[in-house]
């Protein structure tokens, strides 16, 4: 019975999203995979705003309550989508895709496809395993239990998000995260947190799912299906996978944001361009670290519309709007990353009697942060540990030797948004508390998680042609 | 003629055999009584020349153990002069070249420990020598350290970061690089076309990952074993015992029975690692405060260390598991 539950529970977010998406896209083809990731991303995002914004309004929540704005939100664009004759999803293209993905194992044995079978099957493998993983054990590690987990609990308990209980938990941390695991509570009736944590797994998924589908739009299947298994090599993506960490969320609407920003530099298709201002903009709701990357995303757009669409900045006006709305009334809660650090700054500008302390100093046994330092702790993990393999290893190599790629699908932009996210962790170190966090290891894998498909995505794309069929 | 000469090549084989036995130090290790170690006799081994250990171990359990050693400079058992390997069911040979692993190894060694983290009692050391390296040695050593838990098995800090796995203390990362580059400067010798090296690099490469990711998912099976034998099929309930340790979970439910249904503030006093990561949420909507600062209207003591009852006094008792687990209420 919980199980049937659990199930119903995820749908509705889901089908909220697979409404929305299909309002957007309209008569549009989008690959079901794309359609799915984009379904579960948007809707879990919508559904957690609208559950916070219920709760800014002081209405105590309950299953029903929860679900409501959804629910209503759901049927009305799904009669909207039904009368207008938009495929919510496309059956046609759902059922063309997986017998392609049935013929990787009915095609005769010859050593390419007999590779796609093996990488398929891990692929398949590993998932299997996330889920196992995720929902076999309780919430265990230490931020789970302090902070997200805490807060989803007292949320599912209290029936409330802000209390003086959980802004002390979260600090500055946004709340997708804890609501996603409360809705589940509420969903299936009682606190689970293993199979609370079945949200996650979903997210891995849905990576794997976008990755996948992002790179077969500049490559052979081949191609596509070895580097979403490099995907799956990480051994830090798949750990946290199975907790209630916010990094793999915050990989994946990052991920799924640069992605479509992407394939709207090489396709100029505005849906693509609405679907990433929409998951960048839930991704704000992520963790705290969504606001800066959203910065950087807006930055570079206006960057690549200033070089190569003549100054053309409505598509910019657009991006932002969209994504500054659906995170709004994250945006202008006084916790929010944007409030806190603007009036920090603000009163670093101009500073008054009684103002807020610009930063707490910790005595460290790590000295004060220097940018040397900062480097060769980062280059540290990025290459003799094995969270990301040889990853950052293989990606000036690629570079090296298909550099003329690199200049050919806008991959420069890509490069640019990998550049400053590295800055942004640059900088962000050099305040002291920062870089205990990057000297104890604690914080730079989790924020290098971020760029991590991405990396990948560009070793994918620039090394193509390595592996075209002759 | 040949017989002969088979016979003298085969008489030199046994002595040099015989020279290097001679080298050989063998360890007895005896098990110390109520506690969960083994401890050699005092020994006097000089490190630089004798730097490879070898343990014949029997046991009924997979787990993991610490090897430490005490030398002249620190004559302490600490966590910087050990190494950390798998123990495996059975009887099974264990080699360490230990200045490769763990640059500690140094001056005379003076005893040796052996901490297994499982149930000792399912562990003999069967036989324990210290010898100079051989090639043949330096092998099995380096193959069992890359096969060792570091890295592959889930601690705290995993959440964090994934160490890589290490051959002669280095992480595979590194040889990874290095066999790379050696290929491109092999490959652009030989074709003498920079761009058809490069290529072939990559593939390289990339064929490094994926054994690389395979090791990785090997790890992957081995954390899904050990969470389906700890947690499959099991209550949600049971499980979190499993996750807090039994005798705190059992006395966080006779807290959440015994404490009013009202939200309350609480503080706990206890010798465990951080003991409210799990009371603060285990016990919501109850308020977790500071017991030294936020004077909380409930204390929980569990296996508490003496110096933390000083913070006591105030309080009066409410309700009692046993003699190690018990609420205190704040007095007026």
């Amino acid at each position: 019975m919980i199980y049937l539950r659990l199930i119903l529970t995820i749908l509705l977010p889901l089908l909220l999203g697979f409404s929305i998406v299909a309002v957007i896209y309209r008569e549009k083809t989008i690959s079901f995979l794309e359609r799915f990731a984009l379904a579960w991303g948007i809707g879990l995002g919508i559904l957690g705003m609208s559950i916070f914004t219920l709760s800014l309004f002081g209405v105590r929540l309950t299953l029903i309550i929860s679900a409501l704005p959804s629910l209503f939100l759901t049927i009305s664009l799904l009669i909207f989508a039904i009368v207008r004759k938009y495929p919510i999803y496309n059956l046609n293209s759902v059922w063309k895709e997986l017998k392609g993905l049935e013929n990787i194992f009915t095609q005769p044995n010859h050593p390419r496809t007999l590779a796609e079978k093996l990488l398929a099957l891990l692929i398949i493998l590993i998932t299997l395993y996330v889920f196992f993983d995720a929902t076999v054990k309780p919430i265990v590690n230490f931020d789970d239990l302090w902070r997200q987990g805490c807060i989803a609990r007292i949320i599912y308990v209290k029936g409330e998000i802000i209390n003086e209980q959980t802004t002390e938990l979260a600090g500055g941390h946004p709340y997708l995260n804890p609501i996603s695991q409360a809705w589940i509570y509420f969903g299936i009736g009682e606190w689970n947190d293993a199979l609370g944590k079945i949200v996650f797994a979903i997210y891995f998924l849905t990576l794997l799912m976008v990755f996948y589908a992002g790179v077969r739009r500049y490559t052979d299947r081949f191609h596509s299906i070895l580097f979403t298994f490099l995907l799956t090599t990480f051994p830090l993506l798949v750990y946290h996978a199975g907790t209630a960490y916010s990094d793999l969320m915050q990989t994946f609407y990052y991920t799924a944001g640069v992605l479509f920003l992407y394939h709207w530099f090489n396709s100029n298709n505005n849906l693509t361009l609405i679907s990433s201002a929409l998951i960048i903009g839930l991704g704000i709701f992520v963790k705290q670290l969504g606001t800066p990357l959203w910065l950087i995303l807006l930055f570079v757009l206006g960057l690549y519309l200033a070089v190569e669409q003549k100054r053309q900045f409505q598509p910019l006006g657009k991006y932002f709007m969209l994504s500054f709305l659906v995170s709004l009334p994250w945006l202008v809660n006084s916790q929010s990353f944007i409030l806190n650090y603007g009036l920090i700054f603000w009163h670093k500008l101009f500073p008054v009697a009684n103002g807020p302390a610009v930063a707490a100093v910790i005595t460290a046994p790590y000295g004060p942060p220097n940018l040397g330092g900062i480097v060769s702790q980062i280059w540290r993990r990025m290459y003799f540990y094995a969270d990301w393999q040889i990853l950052w290893f293989v990606l000036p190599l690629s570079l090296i030797f298909s550099w003329q790629k690199f200049w050919s699908y806008h991959f420069k932009y890509l490069g640019l948004i990998l550049v400053f996210s590295f800055l942004m962790m640059v900088y962000g170190f050099t305040e002291q508390n920062a870089y205990t966090y990057l000297v104890d290891g604690t914080l730079v894998q989790r924020m290098m998680m971020y760029q991590v498909p991405l990396a990948l995505l560009i070793i994918a794309v620039t090394t193509k042609t390595l592996f075209a069929k002759k | 003629m040949l017989n002969k000469a088979l016979c003298i090549l085969l008489f030199v084989f046994c002595l040099l055999c015989s020279v290097s036995f001679a080298n050989d130090i063998v360890v007895p290790f005896t098990s110390v009584p109520n506690q969960p170690y083994f401890q050699s006799a005092q020994l006097m081994v000089d490190s630089v020349e004798n730097n490879t250990i070898i343990l014949t171990l029997k046991s009924d359990q997979n787990g993991t153990a610490r090897l430490f050693w005490a030398n002249h400079y620190d004559p302490q058992f600490n966590q910087p002069k050990s190494l950390w390997f798998f123990v495996k069911s059975g009887i099974h040979d264990y080699y360490f070249n230990v200045p490769s692993q763990n640059p500690n190894w140094i001056g005379w060694t003076k005893a040796l420990l052996i901490y297994p983290e499982f149930d000792p009692a399912g562990l003999e050391i069967k036989y324990a020598k210290i010898v100079p390296s051989s090639l043949s040695t330096n092998i099995a050593s380096g193959w069992q350290e890359f096969w060792g838990p570091n890295g592959r098995v889930v601690v705290g800090s995993t959440i964090n970061v994934t160490p890589a796995s290490t051959i002669f203390g280095q992480p595979i990362n590194i040889y990874a690089y290095w066999l790379t580059g050696i290929f491109f400067l092999l490959i652009l010798t030989w074709q003498r076309n920079y761009l058809r090296a490069g290529k072939l690099t990559i593939y390289f490469s990339l064929g490094v990952w994926i054994l690389l990711g395979l090791s990785t998912y090997h790890n992957n099976f081995g954390i899904l074993k050990d969470n389906f034998d700890k947690y499959f099929g099991k209550s949600i309930e049971i499980k979190r015992a499993i996750a807090y340790g039994k005798d705190y979970y059992d006395f966080l439910v006779f807290v959440r029975n015994k404490l009013p249904k009202k939200p309350v503030s609480f503080s706990i006093l206890s010798s465990r690692y951080a003991p409210e990561l799990q009371s603060r949420i285990f016990l919501v909507p109850h308020i977790l405060v500071d017991p030294a600062k936020d004077n909380p209207e409930y204390l929980l003591i569990f296996n508490p260390e003496p110096k933390q009852l000083e913070l006591t006094k105030k309080y009066c008792p409410y309700a009692k598991l046993n003699q190690n687990a018990y609420i205190l209420t704040r007095t007026k």
